[in-house]
């Protein structure tokens, strides 16, 4: 390049299409190979996993009011079980903003918006929603045990104790580990934070 | 339309576009390494949001919005995190060009593009592309007078660059 008229670009541009023109050949009896409708994207899993676990947390939901129906009047079980159906019924609803993304619909900023709000929401419920499912696990399984295999826990030391130990074991496994593990959601909050800043940054400067 | 047709008629378009998504690909891609992931990428969302595609809307436009959506979100990525097996071909074949005043040229250019960030460099090919200032303000989602300010900063930025390459090559 020997001007110094950065219109030289749109021409270089040019020159570029007509030179690919010549050079370039589309690999059909591949894309002939390939099964589209079996592939994946990177993103439609997570997105799916992520709308499949919110609708899940409604079904262990309705499982703990069933839990809850046939132990009733028994409190000592029927309300811890309805604790854990209400943290999952929150968690399902705290979820409600998921939804899927259509690449070709929407702009390209207002795509990349969504892409990274739905990172900072999953980053920032990661924890809450592991949380609850250890809640769910601990509070439901008295009932379980007691509709299902007829063991009344609480009047049960032995399997009280081992119920008590597994609680206490996963708290502890949780406690240990929070440094880690919020370090990883942290980290990937942040970098989605940023990355959505600056995408805010690209639409806002409009005159600076 | 049966499946067969389907995907004659998605050949036939990118048969068609080849060089606007060879162009993306290769302004996004950080190294060859991730060349086949993300034409593979490409070509998949093109096909799963060809159902969706508006016929009100320009074939290229439509193309240029998933293409650059894909790309920008690819390249976003700080790990490859790949999904799906690459596969062992590529699906864009480039013949080499003997030319090497033109290669320098040409490795100028994307040179020049890479160090736009992700959106830029979308900003930058639409307007390479010569789209309009209001379709590239419907494909990125800024307004018209945000798009003309930021491709004036670019020229500025390819200005500065173009006299450092030739301050460089007289130098030498």
């Amino acid at each position: 390049m020997t001007t110094h008229d950065p219109t030289d670009l749109k021409m270089l541009w040019a020159e570029e299409n007509k030179a690919l023109e010549a050079r370039l050949k589309l690999n059909e009896s591949l894309l002939r190979k390939m099964s589209f409708d079996k592939a994946v994207d990177t993103l439609t899993p997570l997105l799916t996993f992520s709308i499949f676990g919110r609708y899940l947390a409604l079904v262990y939901c309705g499982i703990s009011i069933v839990f809850a129906i046939k132990v009733w009047p028994a409190f000592l079980y029927c309300i811890p079980t309805l604790v854990g159906g209400a943290a999952m019924l929150w968690s399902f609803f705290s979820h409600r903003s998921l939804k899927m993304l259509d690449y070709s619909a929407l702009s390209i900023l207002d795509l990349q918006k969504e892409i990274c709000q739905f990172r900072i929401h999953t980053s920032k419920m990661e924890r809450y929603d592991m949380g609850i499912v250890i809640l769910w696990l601990i509070t439901t399984t008295p009932s379980f045990l007691l509709t299902a295999k007829k063991i009344a826990i609480y009047e049960n030391r032995p399997m009280l104790l081992s119920l008590c130990m597994a609680g206490a074991a996963i708290a502890a496994f949780v406690f240990l580990f929070t440094r880690l593990i919020y370090g990883a959601y942290n980290t990937k909050l942040l970098n989605a934070e940023a990355d959505l800043k600056r995408i805010s940054d690209f639409e806002q400067k409009d005159s600076d | 339309m049966n499946h067969t047709n389907e995907k004659d008629r998605f050949i036939a378009i990118l048969r068609e576009n080849k060089g606007i998504l060879l162009k993306v690909i290769r302004s996004y891609c950080k190294n060859a390494e991730d060349w086949r992931d993300l034409e593979q990428e490409i070509v998949i969302q093109l096909w799963k949001s060809l159902r969706s595609y508006n016929q009100q809307c320009k074939l290229s436009t439509w193309i240029y919005r998933v293409a650059l959506n894909v790309a920008i979100s690819h390249y976003r990525k700080t790990k490859k995190q790949s999904n799906h097996a690459s596969l062992d071909e590529a699906i864009f074949i480039v013949a080499e060009d003997d030319v090497s005043e033109y290669h320098s040229r040409r490795d100028f250019l994307y040179n020049f593009i890479n160090t736009l960030d992700e959106m830029n460099k979308a900003l930058i090919i639409l307007h390479l592309e010569d789209h309009s200032h209001k379709e590239i303000s419907d494909i990125l989602g800024i307004s018209e007078g945000n798009v003309a300010t930021k491709i004036n900063r670019i020229k500025n930025k390819c200005r500065n660059a173009i006299q450092h390459n030739y301050d460089y090559t007289r130098s030498n």
